[in-house]
Order: structure tokens, then sequence, then C-alpha cells
């Protein structure tokens, strides 16, 4: 092994130190493990130097970061920050999250570390990391990241940055973070619960739409009714699972808004709002990164080789992993069967999952042959035969939540049901408009 | 990550015109080529996953070591021709095992050839295939009647206008296409020579294959007709049981499938009732 002497190292340490911040602890501990492993001495140097260095970086918009980036600089205000206490490789971790604002937008970032930031910091974040956690671009502050308070009061406030532009409900992204538009209360609910205090309060949970879509809301103080116009502003957009929803806190300015003063505003009723159900075409579907309660009409053309026998427990009705849930541990379950599929409707291919009780909506056949083959123990393969030879080819209505993350474009299914028999009605559609076609070419 | 292809539902006819390849698949080098085929079809549709559903009428095993499945399936406007590889079990089990004709759903892929340098012959490279009913065909008639008659509205419409004002905003009359679809439509124009004739000529498929749903809805309704006066035929006063019935009807031809639907369909028309469980009596 090539020895280096202390001294020696010693000058190096100095000569990086000059070009980067970092302390002399750390640059030896790197320095003696590439050597250790046999680098040689200008080669190690080098390769610290690249590690640790940012000097390539600049200072970068919230809206021109990626997911991906290294070494970047970020300036912003802290809009919201809490402490998570969470576990990595087994050892107990305090972390610091939340969301980071300018002018341009906002993002989600994790500080991997104690730190003393409060809401409303002004902050610069030097040599960061970004990745995308939750569907999100998340800014990682690791333990080679600087974080520096400073005072600017030439920045926009939180309250400021949080005042974002007025949209439609159906343009409102997660990425957006914040929300303000109007829209009618549609569904309304109280609910109870205990905080870790003990105390026992109320919170109002619900739907909120205009004539464009819907999204859900939760708000701890809540002195509307179903059918109100409100406004709202600063409403913030959480996730779960994906699916956004609007958090009415003590930021969000909301107020009722008199219908009866303005012309266009007398359209946007209740029962406009809250209409039945029109089928969806699903090329206006799939560009969309969500869309809540849509009615589908496609056909089943493909049973994806995940589907087969699952078991779920019997308290949340969720899969079990290695014969444990997730939640209860070991419990009591009950077969159930997983079916992927893909839905198209000659526009679009989404996939969807469906389960025993929809099977049972759509084929008896189908379930009498899995029951019979789940006595006999078959094999995954005759499962997928059985599925494709009774479902590929099948018309469908389902209705539920649409979701696009990163991985896949799927429906939450909520309700299936079997078309029904509309041949008489269609073919007069059909015929109508093949011989006002005819009549059109019979002019020219 | 990329997009699952839409297979698009079309008749035979639309299916194998469809010689244009929009991004050079068939280039003789390999190295150029693109990652995916499509297809143009006359009425301009970008082709690479289809769905279609018809009468399985042929079945052949051929090729030097008895590996490749030949299948054609017809609808009302012709035959698409369904080339497998025998080493696709659930295909093969299909094809194979049922007795001819059957109708028959295919998702597949469009795949081209040419068996001499003039001659584009595009096939369908089956990914599913499962035997299914009358109503799953009718179903799939009436969508592609549908999705036809929408792409031959704008045809006509973008043929009989002046082609130079074409690019002209509003000048194309409102349709559900995006501007992606309809530079597709204006290619098919240009690389097929679409004329008012030719879409005339689609017209008449078109119509064609409506006039084959109406055909076996008569067919369902004389079932009923002929259930229904057996029932009168049979019934002594205490109804008539199932079986019996069953039997009557099969000798007269027909199916056991069609005698239940009959069956069913006349008890929720009301036009006879259960009194027991597999007793049926005429009203």
């Amino acid at each position: 092994m090539e020895k280096v002497k202390s001294g020696e190292l010693k000058k190096h340490i100095e000569e990086i130190k000059e070009k980067i911040e970092l302390n002399d602890c750390d640059i030896k501990r790197e320095l003696e493990d590439l050597i250790k492993y046999r680098v040689p001495l200008e080669e190690a140097k080098k390769t610290v130097l690249r590690k640790n260095s940012f000097a390539g970086s600049r200072t970068k918009n919230i809206d021109e970061i990626e997911p991906n980036m290294k070494g970047i600089n970020i300036v912003g205000r802290i809009i919201k920050t809490q402490k998570k206490e969470i576990k990595v490789n087994n050892k107990p971790l305090i972390i610091d999250v939340g969301v980071l604002g300018d002018e341009t937008g906002f993002c989600q970032f994790t500080c991997w570390y104690k730190t003393s930031l409060v809401e409303d910091d002004y902050v610069h974040f030097k040599n960061v990391f970004t990745n995308k956690w939750d569907n999100r671009i998340n800014v990682n502050v690791g333990k080679k990241s600087f974080i520096r308070k400073k005072s600017n009061n030439q920045f926009p406030t939180k309250q400021k940055l949080m005042n974002v532009k007025k949209k439609s409900i159906a343009e409102i992204i997660p990425d957006d973070f914040f929300a303000t538009s109007k829209g009618i209360i549609l569904q309304l609910f109280h609910r109870k619960f205990i905080d870790e205090n003990g105390t026992e309060s109320t919170y109002a949970e619900g739907f909120i739409g205009d004539n464009t879509a819907k999204l859900p809301f939760k708000s701890k103080i809540f002195n509307f009714d179903i059918g109100d116009l409100v406004y709202f502003s600063s409403a913030f957009i959480e996730l779960d699972d994906d699916l956004p929803y609007l958090i009415f806190d003590k930021n969000t300015k909301i107020s009722k808004i008199d219908q009866e003063k303005d012309e266009k505003l007398k359209k946007l009723r209740y029962d406009m709002v809250n209409k039945t159900h029109e089928i969806a075409q699903l090329s206006d579907l799939v560009h969309r990164i969500y869309f809540y309660d849509v009615l589908i009409e496609g056909t089943i053309l493909y049973i994806k080789p995940e589907s087969g026998f699952i078991r779920k427990c019997f308290e949340c009705n969720k899969q079990l992993e290695a014969n444990k849930c997730n939640i209860h541990g070991v419990v009591e379950n009950y077969t159930d069967i997983y079916v992927k599929a893909v839905l198209d409707d000659g526009t679009g291919a989404i996939n969807i999952v469906l389960d025993l009780k929809h099977l049972e909506i759509i084929s008896d056949k189908v379930v009498t042959d899995l029951k019979v083959e789940l006595n006999n123990d078959c094999s995954k393969d005759e499962i997928i035969r059985i599925l494709t030879s009774n479902l590929v080819g099948i018309n469908l209505l389902v209705n539920g939540n649409f979701v696009n993350n990163s991985y896949e474009k799927f429906l939450i299914v909520e309700g299936v049901s079997v078309p029904q028999d509309q041949t008489d009605y269609k073919l007069n559609y059909l015929y109508s408009r093949l011989s006002k076609l005819e009549g059109h070419l019979s002019d020219r | 990550m990329t997009d699952r292809e839409v297979a698009h539902r079309l008749f035979s006819k639309e299916f194998n015109e469809s010689v244009f390849d929009i991004n050079n698949f068939y280039l003789k080098d390999e190295s150029q080529r693109a990652a995916q085929n499509y297809m143009l079809s006359p009425l301009g549709r970008k082709i690479n996953r289809v769905y279609v559903v018809g009468t399985v009428t042929e079945v052949d095993i051929f090729g030097t070591e008895n590996n490749l499945i030949k299948a054609r399936l017809v609808d009302s406007s012709g035959a698409f021709i369904i080339y497998s590889n025998i080493f696709e079990p659930q295909v093969t089990k299909i094809l194979l095992d049922t007795e001819v004709p059957f109708f028959a759903a295919v998702v597949g892929k469009i795949n081209a050839y040419s068996p001499d340098n003039d001659k584009i012959l595009v096939s369908i490279l089956p990914e599913v295939i499962n035997e299914v009913d009358t109503k799953v065909r009718d179903n799939w008639i009436m969508s592609t009647v549908e999705f036809s008659l929408n792409r031959l509205n704008i045809l006509s419409d973008i043929v009989s206008s002046n082609i130079s004002d074409l690019n002209d905003e509003g000048k194309i009359p409102e349709n559900t296409f995006n501007e992606n679809e309809l530079k597709y439509i204006n290619l098919a124009i240009e690389k097929y020579n679409i004329s008012s004739k030719y879409i005339k000529e689609f017209t008449k498929v078109v119509k064609k294959a409506i006039e084959s749903i109406e055909i076996t809805t008569t067919l369902k309704n004389s079932a009923e007709n002929v259930i229904e006066s057996l029932m009168i035929e049979l019934d002594e006063g205490k109804g008539v049981v199932y079986s019996d019935l069953m039997e009557k009807a099969k000798s007269l031809g027909l199916s056991e499938t069609a005698i239940d639907d009959a069956a069913t369909a006349l008890l929720s028309k009301g036009r006879c009732y259960e009194p027991k469980i597999g007793i049926l009596r005429p009203i």
C-alpha cells in the first residue's frame, strides 16, 4: 500500500480546502478512503474535488428545476415547514419537510437533519439535489449542502407568494401547491376527530366543483352549506396517493359569493354543476394528471399477467404482504381476485383493477370458473386464460377517479356495470347519420 | 413512460388498403428502422394496434417447420389475414381448438410485407384472441361504424372544399379531431388520392355493416316468436316444463343459448312468467 505521510497529506488537504467548503476531517477521511483502495493521490484529489465542488452550479428559479439535478442553488421563502421523525436503517432521525416558494412557483424540500428553519424565513440553499417524491419535485438538503438565512425585504412575503393566479377547478394541478378559484359546495360532511392532546373537535370535508371539474376539500372551520358558491384563495393542495385535495386552513381566505348580483354567475348553479354523468372519451382524459369521478365506456382488450388470487386483510381490505397486513400484522384474511386489465375505447387506453365484487356484476360464469380453480389449486397461467376467455371483448361502463402518475395511467374503479343493450337506439342514430352523409355526398 | 397504443377499430377494407408506411419502418436497412411501425389508413388513421371482430373461416398451419398459423377473419367488407407463431399459447389454443366458423375478437398489431417489391400486403399479428358472441360483434360493428362515419364526414368536407383553403382557420368545419389527427387525414388524402367517389364507395361499406346487424336482430326476434308460440302450443293450463320446451325448440334447429336468451327476453318483457322454478307459463 502506498504510504502517504501525514504531513504531506495535510498539505494536500489545505490545497483542497482552498477550493471547496469542507472541513479537514471530512477531506482527510475521503482521501484516506480512496488511498486505501490504491487510488493514486493525484486522482484521489481530483475525485474529492469533483464530488464536493459545485463550482459549475448556478442559482435556479423553482420553475427551472427538474428531478435528478445535482449541485444547484435555490433562493426562496419557506412557506410551510414541519419536523418529522423517520427511521433510516432502524435509527431514528428528525428531518425537516416543507414547501419553498419564489416568484416562479413552489417546490417541496427535505432537510435531512434538524434545522432551525421557521415559516417566512428567506433562505439560500446551496449545493442541493433534486428527486421526485409523491409525484412532486423534491429539493433535498443533504450533508454537503448549506443553508444561509438572510433578510430581504424586497423579496415577496409568504402571503404574497401564496396568493396565486385564479384558475378554473379543472386547471388546478398538484404542482401548483396553492390554488385560488371559485366553486359550488357539492357535498359536505362533518367528522369528529381527537387530536394529540385528547381534545375532540370536528372538521368538514366534501367536494367543491364548477362546470369543469370537482375536487375534494378538508377544513377545520367551515360555515358554508351545500349549494353555496364560494371564492377561496391560497388553499393548499395536499396529495393522497397521487390524487390532490384542497386544505382550507388559517392562511386560506374563503368567502361566499352573492350570485344574484352577477348575471354570469347565475348560470353556476348546484344542479348545473352536479349534473348526471356523461361518458368521457379517453383521448380527453389521458393527457390530464388526475380527474375525479369520471365515467368511461370501453372494451377490455388485455388481461395483464400480474393478475391472480391475492389474500386481503379482513379489517382494512388491503393486500397482505408476506402473510402480514402492513397495519394490523398477522390477521384473519380472505381470498380475493386481482384483475389488472387494459380498457380501450378506441381513442385511448388505460389500466383498471377489478376485484371479485366487480366480476360478480360483469359475469357469473367467470366467478364460478374461478371458484372451481381456487379449490383445484391451479397454475397462474390457467387463471389468466380463464380471465382472458371470459373478459376480453366485453364492453364495460366504469366510473372512478383517474390518476396519471409517472408509472401508469389508471382508473381507481368505484363502480362497474355492463351497459344496457341499446342496439335499436344506436342503429337509428347511425342510420340517421349515414343518410345525412349520403345526402351531402349526392348534393356535390 | 410511453403510452399504450390505442387499438383502432376499423373494417377490413380500410385495413387492407393501409399500405403507406408513415415512418419508413420497412426500410431495407434494419439499422435505420424506427422503433415502431405505423401504417396510414385511407381514412387517415395512424395504425399500430387494431381491435377487430369477425368470423374465423379458415385456419391453416404452414411454414417449413409447421410453426406458423394463418387464419382468415371475415367481416362485412372483406377479410383480415392473421399470422401467428404457433408458440403463442393463448392464440394457438383458441384458433386450433375451436371449430370454424366462430365469432372471434382479435387484438393485435399491424404487420406489412411485400412479396414482390411493388405490392404491399398487411396482416394482423395477434396479441390476444377470444371466442365471442354476437353481442360483442354487434357492439364492435356499431362503434366501428361510428368511428368511420366521423372520419368520412370530415373527409367529405375537406375533399369537397377547395384544397388550397385547407390551412385557413375556420375553413375546416367543426369536428372532434385534434391538429395531429387532422395532419394524418390530410396526408391520407394526398397519398391515397381520396376523391368523393372513394368516400361514396366507403359509405356503402358502412351501410352494409349496419345492415348486417339488423339481420341478427330479426333472427333474435324470430327465436322469441318461435319460443312463445311453442309455449302456447305445449301449455295445457299448468305451464310448460322448461326442459321439454328446450328439447322441442332444439328439434326446430335453435341453439341452446338462443333458446335461453329468448326465454329470458320473454320473461323480462312480461309475455310469460315462472310460477315454479323450471316451469314457464305464457300469459
